[in-house]
């Protein structure tokens, strides 16, 4: 994983330095020059700016009701086009459960210059702000602004009272528009001590005033979208995340500090710990195939494929448990902690060394060892040992192998669960892609074909081409070639139940070529299923992400009949990246009336920094070149 | 063999202990039902109780079998509860493939939820979702729902596509001096009618019902579905009474929900008088007034009163700057009215796919409000939630359907335009200069009308530069160029035009020796997905009609020669129609390729289906022409 930049993160503790806050214009009081502007100069053609973005949070101690947080946010925008009027419908979900959190003190308006150039304010009124529960546990506050179009300028502040002094909530700086001015203020009690987490790329000025209040700004802010092949923008987005360490009041002590102690608090955890003490019943039918079981893998296996086909999984990532493994195995629908606690607790039934493990899938968001934030994880897998031999598993998965890390937690670190063994482990695994089709076509005289083939998808192919099969998708994806025109006339499939072996597709196939002016054109890449360049952006942000090293090697033979004959005899191609990461080899020869091709794109890396794109953009851009060249026949 | 005699161990074991078990085992279902199905309903008892102007019950009993995965959305239950409609009670049983019970799930078990995508929640979500470890399962709804309150009455669908019926019964009760009227739909399923002393009671029984297809890209399912719609005579929502016996009556209905939403304020009034007085027709003005709606007004979805029937005021709209669909158009009819312009509000079903409305058979099947100004010809259209549309345009989510016409004297059933290629026009003209190299600087200009325009208005124009770029080079398949340079009209012009310019390093698709192969254009001009099939039961729906005009001039530098040219290709058909010239002049070095693509109708009826396929494997034969040049 060498090959990925960390993005800056800075730990440090609350001691900051310097000055105090910027001073901020009035509420509703607004720059002519904000009025008139037509472009974001730090992020043109932006649909809006976010000019003012600033949270303040206080701890209060309220007799009878204990420590509130206290949260005064305000936010500015400017709308600079249409698509960005939606802006001005504000829906704000809070946690109204038990009056846990609230939201008050609403407060909007609008700004828009009128004909003669005078700023016109429209204020939002109190009967236009609603309120409305959304489930049993969540509220939402809903408005929206009056009077905006292209050009106003709107603002609104609320105060959110949460009853929990806990968590500090995070605070990104970045959006997916451009923010011109963002500030986080906290005051917090000394009683309370929090460690500091920031992401960002560009400066972040920390301030503490004479109140002894923290300060965290960042100014021009450029917006940040979704880009192809990247764990997600939320953790690129430049921020700062906090964790309470230490709780040291009079009277009271409370001190986070240690893996150790984490793990020990969810042992004792009902939801965590208290999940996995609870029994599964009705798995009489599992009982019976683990009798024939021989070896410990075996059992593994058996398992968690019991489980894996018996749950449903109902998306919901999670570390605790909802209603209990009762419960769920009750529904038979459960979240991901759930699933796995029933694999854990069903392998641990079999005498099988199985734990908890915490991760933190991809796009969550990777975990900093150092500090132990619980909340950095957001799901349960098992980890399970067999002798020296490790499985990570996710029974959630429906088609991922037992013997393949879940690729969404591959490379990186996770938190095994266990007081005696427990602690952070690295995930690593040389799984990998790996897709090998072998085809052969029979041409006729009237450029009319027919064909066979063998496609292997093994490693994390395999689950991905089984889910495909088992969603009656793989014809439609096989027929889908460029510089071709294919029908699938037949699919069987082997291995279906063995998943140690490549998932085998053997299909029959026929069609016609593609000609034009008495030539005949043959594509090499046939069944691949790579479609279109997917880097086709000039710039880009977030680190490239392939998820695991891949494979395709296409080895095809082309049958011509007696009156074809090769127009000219292809170049052998080979192409790599400077560092051999990426090595793409085309080799082609003719044996009388026989073509033949081996086609081999080896990734072995599984990933890029951002920096590197302009390289794997234009080694994506020649390697599409290279597929999109035909073997050009001509009638003799 | 050893799995397949347990079964039949298991299975007589099974049946014997309980004959009912019968319609929960999969296994038991005749192979006949199974051919073509995803789910197969094995009982199902569904009554509708009318009980008097504004209330009735529904109650559910549906054993379903669920073959495979393409049913299974039938596994969900859901509803939404609002004012009006209330879930009652609920149970959920769920059956292995032997018939055995697993689980029963109670109402108390199911997740609520408050849903609205607007600003007030619209009602309260009630769901559950059984899953399916594997299949075939079986499951068992019962539920009933209390109506307070009536608008429409529940339509039957004795078979949705993909799914057989072993056996279902659907009833409705009514008091006889309630009357109500019935319309059965693609299917002749006539009811067994009893009446027994005040109480009139309707009986459908249908059984071995085989399943059936639904075609891709054939309108609305809707419009195939064999079903039985159910219209209430008198009704009453809220304190609104209503008659919907006829068009004419819902319009009146309507007028009673609008009165007393329409006035503006004085000063308001002189301000729309003042912002037309230099128009010289009515025409003119309502499009100052509609043009200032665009500008100024934006569509903000609030359902609020009589199940989001009741328009906000004009006068909120005025003030506040935005709306959902019927507020903006009662206030662009009131703003119209302050300038002494007469106009109309349209309620109308608004979809790509729209649903038959049977001129004879009145009913509620509405989610959109238009506005239209009536003339002698060529009456004005207004969409009062696009800020995008030109002035008296609909797109083809309203266009070629029938809605209701909101008069003083109640409804009328009319039509909207019908939709016209011609209005849909795309025009592309690219000049590419070819180095000697194979290099190349392209520019392009496209002008567009209609949808297209419409689309890019909605999704393209306010993107960044570089978005813009992805999005020009996906869209159409674009090949891939090195540099690329996009500017487009400023505002909302009508043609909206895009102009790029373009470098690539390699502008030819590959070589053979000193032969070329360049493409005749750098996009697919033609798209569209037909499936490829032998038979064709129901006709085929374009999105909407359109043509396609594109100019391709390759000039090319020294050393570069024809080798070869595709043949002019010429493809017609009543309903579509391609032609594509190329050309070759020597003396300034350039290839011209023309192309002209004509979408004509939007629906292709059956019949002509491998017509349709024809004119499509034609299209793509040209597509994938080559121009053939030989390096000298």
């Amino acid at each position: 994983m060498n090959l990925y930049t960390l993005f800056t993160t800075f730990l440090i503790g609350l001691c900051l330095s310097s000055t105090a806050q910027d001073k901020l214009p009035s509420f509703g009081q607004v720059d002519k020059a904000d009025l008139e502007m037509k472009d974001c100069d730090f992020d043109p053609g932006a649909e809006a700016i976010v000019l003012i973005d600033v949270g303040e949070l206080k701890f209060a101690y309220v007799e009878n009701i204990g420590w509130l947080a206290e949260v005064n946010y305000r936010v500015r925008i400017k709308v600079l086009k249409a698509s960005a009027l939606n802006r001005a419908q504000v829906k704000m979900a809070y946690y109204s459960k038990n009056r846990n959190q609230d939201i008050s003190n609403i407060s909007g308006v609008s700004v828009n210059l009128d004909g003669s150039g005078n700023a016109v304010e429209a204020a939002l009124e109190k009967k236009s702000i609603f309120n409305k529960q959304i489930d049993k546990e969540r509220s939402e506050v809903s408005f929206a602004l009056p009077d905006v179009r292209i050009g106003t300028v709107f603002e609104y502040k609320y105060k959110l009272t949460k009853k929990s002094f806990g968590t500090i909530p995070a605070w990104n700086f970045q959006q997916s528009i451009p923010v011109r001015y963002s500030a986080y203020n906290l005051f917090i009690p000394e009683y309370f001590k929090f460690t500091v987490q920031m992401t960002k790329r560009q400066e972040m000025e920390s301030k503490q005033d004479k109140y002894k209040s923290a300060w965290y700004i960042m100014r021009n802010v450029p917006g940040l979208k979704d880009e192809p092949y990247s764990t997600g923008r939320d953790t690129y987005l430049q921020r700062v995340e906090f964790q309470l360490s230490k709780i040291d009041a009079p009277n009271y002590y409370y001190e986070k500090g240690t893996w150790t102690k984490i793990i020990e608090e969810l042992m004792d955890d009902e939801d965590f710990g208290g999940a996995l003490k609870k029994k599964v019943k009705g798995t009489d039918d599992l009982e019976m195939q683990l009798s024939n079981a021989k070896t410990v893998r075996e059992k593994i296996r058996i398992i968690y494929k019991y489980v894996q086909s018996n749950m449903q999984w109902n998306d919901n990532y999670g570390i605790y448990s909802d209603n209990g493994i009762k419960d769920a195995w009750d529904k038979k629908n459960a979240g991901i902690a759930d699933i796995n606690f029933i694999l854990i607790r069903l392998l641990q039934n079999a005498d099988v060394d199985a734990k908890p493990l915490l991760a933190s899938t991809k796009e969550n968001g990777a975990i900093n060892t150092i500090f132990p934030f619980l909340r950095q994880f957001n799901c349960v897998m098992a980890y399970v040992s067999d002798g020296d031999k490790r499985y990570i598993m996710n029974a959630a998965d429906k088609y991922n192998s037992f013997d393949e890390v879940p690729y969404d937690v591959l490379y990186t670190n996770a938190l095994v669960v266990d007081k005696a063994q427990g602690g952070v482990v690295g995930i690593n695994s040389d799984g990998k892609y790996s897709s090998r089709i072998f085809f052969t076509v029979r041409l006729d005289a009237d450029a009319k074909f027919s064909g066979n083939a063998t496609l292997n998808a093994a490693g994390y192919a395999r689950n991905i081409r089984e889910s495909t099969y088992k969603s009656s998708k793989l014809k439609s994806l096989l027929e889908d070639n460029e510089g071709i025109a294919i029908k699938v006339d037949s699919i069987s499939v082997k291995n279906e139940k063995d998943e140690l072996l490549p998932f085998e597709q053997n299909i029959q196939f026929s069609g016609a070529i593609q000609s034009s002016g008495g030539y005949f054109f043959l594509p090499y890449g046939l069944f691949t299923g790579m479609g279109k360049n997917p880097f086709v952006e000039d710039n880009r942000v977030m680190d490239i992400d392939f998820d695991y090293p891949k494979k395709f090697v296409i080895t095809g033979s082309y049958v011509l009949p007696e009156n074809f004959t090769v127009s000219d005899l292809p170049k052998n191609v080979k192409m790599l990246l400077p560092d051999t990461s990426i090595v793409l080899i085309r080799q082609t020869q003719v044996d009388d009336n026989i073509i033949s091709f081996r086609f081999t794109l080896d990734f072995s890396a599984p990933g890029y920094a951002a920096e590197s794109y302009p390289y794997i953009k234009e080694f994506f851009k020649k390697m599409y070149e290279v597929l999109d060249e035909r073997i050009v026949l001509k009638k003799k | 063999m050893k799995n397949v005699i347990s079964i039949g161990v298991l299975l007589f074991i099974a049946v014997s202990a309980n004959a009912q078990l019968d319609i929960y085992s999969a296994l038991t279902i005749p192979d006949s039902l199974k051919k073509a199905a995803d789910m197969v309903i094995r009982d199902e008892y569904t009554k509708f109780t009318l009980k008097d102007l504004n209330s009735a019950k529904l109650e559910v009993h549906k054993v379903v079998t669920i073959l495979n995965d393409n049913a299974k959305e039938e596994l969900d239950f859901f509803f939404h509860s609002d004012k009006f409609h209330v879930l009652d009670d609920a149970e959920i049983k769920v059956y292995d493939l032997l018939g055995q019970k697993k689980n029963t799930y109670s109402k108390k078990e199911m997740t609520s939820l408050n849903y609205g995508e607007g600003l007030v929640p619209e009602g309260k979500l009630t769901y559950f979702d059984v899953a399916a470890p594997s299949y075939p399962i079986t499951v068992e709804f019962n539920y009933s729902i209390k109506f307070k309150g009536i608008l429409s009455f529940p339509s039957n669908y004795f078979q949705i596509p993909y799914q057989a019926v072993q056996h279902s019964v659907f009833e409705v009760e009514a008091p006889a001096d309630l009357s109500f009227r019935y319309k059965i739909l693609n299917c002749n399923y006539q009811p067994e009618i009893t009446k027994k002393g005040n109480i009139d009671l309707y009986r459908w029984d249908t059984k071995n019902l085989t399943a059936y297809k639904f075609e891709k890209h054939s309108g609305a399912s809707e419009n195939y579905i064999p079903k039985v719609l159910l219209a209430p005579n008198k009704f009453q929502l809220d304190e609104y009474d209503g008659d919907m016996t006829s068009w004419k009556n819902f319009g009146d209905w309507i007028n009673k929900l609008y009165q007393k939403t329409s006035e503006l304020k004085d000063d308001r009034k002189l301000f729309y008088a003042d912002m037309v007085k230099n128009a010289g027709t009515d025409i003119e003005k309502a499009a100052i007034l509609y043009r200032y709606l665009q500008n100024n007004m934006r569509y903000v979805s609030i359902q609020l009163g009589i199940g989001g029937w009741r328009p906000f005021t004009a006068g909120f709209v005025d003030e506040k700057k935005y709306g959902d669909c019927k507020a903006l158009s009662n206030y662009l009819k009131s703003a119209l009215d302050a300038v002494g312009i007469k106009s109309n509000l349209i309620i109308i079903y608004r979809d790509y796919q729209y649903k038959n409305v049977d001129e004879k058979f009145p009913m509620n099947d509405f989610n959109h409000v238009l506005l239209c100004i009536p003339q002698p010809k060529d009456t004005v259209w207004l969409e009062c939630t696009s800020t995008t549309l030109p002035f008296s345009y609909l797109d083809e989510t309203t266009l070629n359907r029938k809605g209701v016409m909101i008069t003083d004297n109640g409804g009328v059933l009319v039509n909207t335009p019908k939709s016209n290629y011609k209005n849909n026009t795309e025009s592309i003209r690219t000049n590419i200069d070819v180095t000697d190299e194979g290099e190349a600087k392209a520019v392009t200009s496209c002008k567009l009308q209609g949808e297209g325009r419409d689309i890019l208005l909605m999704r393209f124009h306010d993107m960044k530069d570089d978005e813009k770029r992805k999005y020009f080079i996906m869209s159409n398949e674009w090949k891939q160029p090195d540099i690329l340079d996009i500017t487009t009209s400023a505002g909302k012009g009508n043609p909206y035009t895009v102009d790029a310019k373009m470098a690539y390093e390699k502008i030819f698709s590959f070589k053979a020796g000193n032969k070329y192969f360049f493409e005749p254009r750098l996009y697919r001009v033609f798209n569209e997905d037909i499936p490829e099939t032998e038979k064709r039961v129901s006709d085929y729906y374009f999105t909407y009609p359109y043509q396609s005009i594109d100019t391709t001039v390759y000039h090319f530098a020294q050393g570069f020669n024809v080798e070869n040219l595709p043949k002019d290709k010429s493809v017609n058909f009543s309903f579509a129609t391609y032609n594509c010239v190329y050309k070759w002049d020597m003396a300034t070095r350039t290839v011209s390729v023309y192309a002209a693509l004509q979408i004509k109708e939007r629906i292709i009826a059956a019949a002509d289906y491998s017509k349709l396929l024809s004119f499509k494997k034609q299209v793509t034969d040209d597509m994938n022409e080559k121009l053939v040049m030989k390096k000298e």
